[in-house]
């Protein structure tokens, strides 16, 4: 009789602790990923997309509240929007981050795939990342190679083991020539996460 | 060297992790939020049969994702790094025997989705491997001169021969050091290499104890389950800390192969000697 009771209360306990926990889990909006988490793999991206909006070779406001630059005489603009995402992945086993302009002359209707720059910068990367700053180029995939020359906006950065999470935001950057007929158009930036 | 037994059952303890995770953190979050299970597949099967399983994809985020997959042989470099090579370029190539389905699908928040994979073997083979890669594309309303972000993920799938050597890894060169930024912190360089056919995911543990007992600690190695592949060379370099700046005893012991295990012990100096 002792010992039922006793493993009712301890049934009991363990009960009150569960609920306790599950209510503490539900109550945020993400969940905490430490290196005990044996094969896990998220991506989380913030904002998924960025509108330029109505833009002009002249560098005025872009109609979205963009702010752009002349470049000078016969130079174009340039719009500037950084932080305009942040992304994290957690992974287990560790997986590298690459990001590459995936445009495709599909999309493009004015200007070319290149006129859209990117960069992942420093700032929140892990310890061993390198930001290869601003680049544009048109690539259709850096091929996983991790050097900033193959084209990679960052490489190296690495998430598993001892920190399972890493985090980078996106700067992008449009120029706008003199000679372009600027309409709508659409690129596509794709962050790969990769890992054996 | 001293032999003892690791299991190895990451996926099937993915599978319940993720799945908990899953369910206490249901709640979509803004824009993309998307969880895959397992995060890697092993699968052990003979020559001239079929395998079979699924992939998990959970839209955790706030809109609907339009999800393709497409498939590429990849590589693993010293330090663990993949290269992505083109599908069917390699002789280790999956894809020439492997079929996925469906293809694409639209996944709207808070939905789940099973991808079906389906693996012919040949006869002939010890281990076969591709990366599957899920795009997900948000459904987003289009406006001028928009920059969507594409999230794509990749996940190894490896098929080994049942006839294929187990994994054996032989440790070719192991050193400690203080590192000279942070002197509590302890860094191992590791060169190991597997010399059997198939992939083993080596896991174990420092011991690190001071000379008088009154500090003692273990420190997981491999916690994440990176895999060495079969031929490979990896050299690992990892930290462990924090940990006493005075004399240190430590202790390695790694998987090597199913049932056998690699250990050492090493006197590190205090940080000022």
């Amino acid at each position: 009789m002792r010992r039922t009771s006793l493993v009712l209360s301890v049934f009991l306990v363990a009960l009150i602790a569960a609920a306790g926990s599950a209510q503490a889990q539900s109550a945020t909006d993400s969940f905490s990923v430490t290196a005990a988490n044996q094969g896990i793999f998220l991506f989380n991206i913030v904002g998924t997309s960025f509108d330029f909006g109505t833009l002009t070779a002249d560098g005025t406001t872009s109609s979205t509240g963009v702010a752009g630059a002349r470049n000078g005489a016969n130079n174009g603009a340039t719009y500037t929007a950084a932080g305009v995402t942040t992304w994290t992945c957690n992974s287990a086993p560790s997986r590298t981050v690459r990001v590459f302009n995936a445009s495709t002359t599909a999309t493009i209707n004015w200007g070319t795939a290149d006129r859209l720059s990117l960069q992942i910068p420093s700032a929140g990367l892990p310890s061993g990342s390198t930001s290869c700053g601003y680049k544009t180029f048109t690539t259709a995939g850096d091929g996983g190679v991790g050097s900033c020359g193959s084209g990679n906006l960052v490489h190296s950065v690495a998430t598993g083991n001892g920190s399972n999470a890493a985090t980078g935001s996106l700067d992008l950057r449009l120029d706008v020539l003199d000679a372009d007929t600027t309409g709508a158009n659409t690129w596509t930036v794709v962050l790969t996460a990769s890992g054996a | 060297m001293h032999r003892a037994r690791f299991a190895s059952k990451a996926p099937r303890g993915a599978l319940l992790a993720v799945s908990f995770l899953l369910l206490a953190g249901s709640r979509a979050t803004a824009g993309v939020s998307i969880a895959i299970v397992p995060p890697y597949a092993e699968k052990l099967v003979a020559g001239g049969t079929s395998v079979s399983d699924t992939i998990s994809f959970t839209n955790r985020g706030s809109e609907p994702v339009l999800v393709s997959v497409d498939l590429s042989d990849f590589r693993v470099g010293d330090q663990g790094d993949v290269s992505e090579e083109p599908p069917g370029s390699q002789d280790t190539s999956l894809v020439p025997y492997l079929r996925i389905s469906p293809t694409s699908m639209r996944v709207a928040p808070n939905q789940q989705a099973s991808f079906r994979y389906v693996v012919e073997t040949p006869e002939e083979f010890r281990q076969l491997r591709a990366m599957l890669y899920f795009s997900s594309l948000p459904e987003t309303p289009a406006k001028a001169n928009q920059v969507r972000i594409v999230p794509r993920m990749g996940v190894p799938l490896y098929v080994e021969n049942t006839k294929a050597g187990q994994a054996s890894l032989r440790v070719d060169h192991l050193e400690w050091q203080r590192s000279a930024e942070s002197p509590d912190q302890l860094l191992l360089e590791l060169t190991t290499e597997n010399q059997g056919a198939r992939n083993i995911r080596p896991t174990g543990f420092v011991s690190v104890r001071t000379r008088d007992g009154k500090f003692e600690r273990s420190f997981p190695f491999n916690e994440g389950r990176e895999p060495v592949l079969p031929g490979q060379m990896r050299q690992w370099r990892l930290a462990f800390g924090p940990v006493p700046t005075g004399e240190l005893d430590v202790q390695l012991r790694v998987a090597t192969s199913l049932r056998t295990s690699y250990e050492s012990r090493t006197w590190v100096p205090a940080a000022n000697d």
